[in-house]
């Protein structure tokens, strides 16, 4: 009984009952996954949080990631921000308390400069942004972005407009979505160098419900377009109350629109021939037949049993960027991988899902970091969605 | 605290701060800031029980004072080039002098008529704040706020630096409060809020306590609105709202106690740490807030300090209260 005690005890200490020392240890990266979990973003930050997971998930089960001789295993490492700047920056905090170097998020754009200020002056720290649009959020230094800018979002409005020779536009948009004022101004001057009168602009906030006054005063300009700028549940609710008071004109969106979020306010032939401008979604690549989407979209109904959102490819994407970062930079500290980051080639990475444009010197990010996507028009068909290929039919 | 002699309530409060700085030396920089939101608040929600807990008039426009040092610091350290520690007492001035003119229009109403004009002040500087981008950044914020100058001879962390400089200026309202609350015209503000009439009858000079109450808890608003500016780098209008830190600051002095100064920052640490706690189970924070709010109103109406005093007189009395 003694020897059986006494082996037990030497087992235990040697930690021969786990995966002890004959078992080389994997070691591991920790990667921040800063999203909203819960609150009003959720239908944003959820699936972009499981698509982070999933990603870490197949590079593990895939060997992990190897840096010069060693072969690290990835740890995702959630916190909740909540889309809220106060909390967001107490997520932060709390994962660099917990030496996590790498931060993956935020979504809103409202977060995203509340955390820059805490970025920038840490040396500690390699963030890449995979939700949030407002603009002059990198430096290419420690935070890069694989998300379109707001500017990005314009181009395709701006497309639509010149292809379409669109008279007059009335404007709808979210007062306290960051990105989206910050670039209302230059937006139309934009428009109206097309030809595009602005007739009105109008402010809305997240969770309004009743829009009839300000869609009166609009529709009674008799505009060509309603252009609506937000997020999904109220747009689906202003274009809804925009048809009820007899709005007959076209209604473009500009914001990311899963259709389970926009049905729940607005029926589906309501929705009959909206456009919207934004990049690309996984969706999107799904629908155009694209071999590395389907493939992300079937690995994520396999696991979380229901469709990724429009955001879960960017999200799958930043840990492949990361991923190839370290491996070009054959360390995990942060000085070389951010060197690396911004060495990057767009063919370095080659499971990404989404369709970046390379720089000119085949870079995936510029020198500020951030990557070049571009916003594109989709019209709603049916149950949701559909990419356009011309812009003036 | 009020029976206590003065000298003994400041030394048991410099301690408390003495304890609280040497604990803060030893957390990582997650709790380092939470101890920093912490004390920001505390300050706020002692500022405000000088008003509230002490002469009885619910004000809604604090969120917007607080707002409007906070935007105060931000101009003036980052586009006058002033230093923070020149800054600071000016936003106490800006935020004191608005606090009074507030206060002259808000006490020609008295109960519920106070509340709702202070709300509509509150909304009215929420407002401001967005629709003013040149000045305050708008809805995108104001972003790239200079931190406060940290002394060479200081050799600790910044955030630890900004913790300290957080409890620093609770306990200088802490003692200003107290002050206050046991000078003459902190007697006629408890006379003010036991009884107007009375007190008016009584020849108490109403006017000028309750205008001395209202700026004074302006001031140290304005004060920790500046100094949230400072360390956080970036403010956005969010944080000034008064569903947000306006309802929030009665939350703290109804939860810690009101009207006994402790009371709220005991108030201030517990709906600061616990959101924190509850971050594991994010969805249920809310939540457990909503429910704690509730029992303290129906089981517990004078606060955390209530509790802590009974618990008290029963340890060293050794039997029921009276």
């Amino acid at each position: 009984m003694k020897t059986f005690i006494t082996t037990l005890s030497l087992c235990l200490a040697t930690g021969l009952f786990g995966a002890g020392p004959s078992i080389a240890q994997a070691q591991e990266i920790a990667i921040g996954d800063l999203h909203p979990i819960t609150g009003p973003a959720t239908f944003y930050g959820l699936p972009e949080s499981r698509g982070i997971h999933l990603a870490a998930e197949q590079i593990n089960a895939a060997g992990g990631v190897k840096v010069g001789a060693t072969t690290y295993k990835i740890r995702i490492v959630t916190e909740d921000d909540q889309a809220s700047p106060t909390v967001g920056v107490a997520a932060l905090r709390k994962l660099m308390a917990a030496d996590v170097r790498y931060i993956i998020g935020p979504l809103a754009s409202g977060v995203a400069p509340a955390l820059k200020p805490i970025i920038e002056r840490s040396d500690k720290v390699t963030q890449l942004i995979d939700g949030s649009i407002a603009d002059d959020l990198t430096n290419g230094k420690n935070i890069f972005r694989n998300q379109a800018t707001v500017s990005g979002y314009n181009i395709a409005v701006v497309e639509l407009f010149k292809a379409r020779k669109f008279g007059s536009v009335a404007v709808m948009t979210d007062r306290f979505h960051a990105g989206f004022m910050g670039s209302q101004s230059k937006l139309m001057a934009d428009l109206k160098g097309l030809g595009a009168n602005v007739l009105g602009e109008e402010y809305y906030k997240l969770n309004d419900t009743d829009f009839s006054a300000a869609l009166t005063n609009l529709k009674g300009k008799n505009p060509a377009v309603l252009l609506i700028r937000g997020y999904p549940a109220e747009g689906a609710l202003i274009t809804k109350q925009a048809r009820q008071l007899g709005f007959t004109g076209q209604v473009v969106w500009e914001m990311v629109s899963p259709p389970s979020t926009v049905l729940k306010n607005i029926s589906a032939s309501e929705m009959e021939g909206v456009f919207n401008c934004i990049p690309p979604t996984t969706e999107d690549y799904v629908k155009l037949g694209d071999a590395k989407a389907k493939a992300l979209d079937a690995a994520y109904r396999g696991k979380f049993g229901e469709g990724p959102g429009e955001l879960t490819g960017l999200s799958f994407d930043a840990v492949h960027i990361l991923k190839a970062a370290f491996e070009k930079a054959g360390s995990i500290e942060n000085a070389a991988v951010n060197k690396a980051m911004g060495e990057l080639k767009l063919a370095d990475v080659p499971a990404l899902t989404t369709k970046y444009t390379a720089q000119p010197d085949g870079r995936l990010f510029d020198d500020k970091g951030q990557v070049d996507l571009r916003g594109v028009v989709s019209v709603w068909k049916g149950q949701g969605w559909e990419p356009m290929t011309n812009l003036s039919q | 605290m009020i029976a206590m002699p003065l000298h003994k309530s400041v030394a048991i409060a410099a301690i408390a701060f003495a304890l609280a700085a040497a604990g803060t030396l030893t957390l990582n920089d997650y709790f380092v800031y939470v101890v920093t939101i912490g004390a920001i608040f505390a300050t706020l929600a002692v500022a405000f029980d000088v008003l509230l807990g002490f002469t009885g008039y619910l004000s809604l426009a604090h969120g917007a004072l607080y707002g409007l040092g906070a935007y105060a610091c931000a101009l003036l350290t980052s586009r006058y080039g002033l230093s923070f520690w020149v800054a600071l007492p000016l936003c106490g001035a800006l935020t004191g002098a608005a606090g009074a003119l507030i206060a002259l229009l808000a006490f020609r109403t008295r109960g519920l008529y106070f509340a709702v004009l202070t709300l509509g002040i509150g909304l009215i500087g929420h407002q401001l704040f967005l629709v003013l981008p040149n000045l305050t950044g708008g809805v995108g914020g104001f972003v790239g706020i200079p931190g406060p100058e940290q002394p060479g001879w200081l050799a600790v962390h910044a955030t630890t630096y900004y913790a300290l400089l957080a409890l620093t200026l609770l306990l200088v309202t802490f003692v200003c409060a107290l002050l206050f609350v046991r000078s003459r015209l902190g007697a006629e503000c408890l006379a003010v809020r036991e009884d107007l009439t009375l007190a008016q009858a009584l020849g108490i000079r109403v006017a000028s306590a309750r205008l001395a109450a209202f700026t004074f808890s302006a001031v140290f608003a304005g004060l920790a609105g500046a100094l949230f500016a400072s360390i956080s780098s970036f403010i956005a209008p969010e944080s000034f709202t008064v569903l947000g830190t306006g309802f929030q600051l009665v939350a703290l002095v109804v939860v810690g106690g009101m009207g006994t100064l402790w009371g709220p920052i005991l108030g201030a640490a517990l709906l600061t740490a616990l959101p924190e706690g509850l971050r594991v189970a994010a969805t249920l924070s809310l939540l457990a807030y909503g429910v704690l709010l509730l029992i303290f109103i129906i089981f517990a109406p004078q606060g955390i300090a209530s509790l802590i005093s009974r618990a008290a007189r029963r340890i060293g009395g050794g039997g029921r209260e009276p």
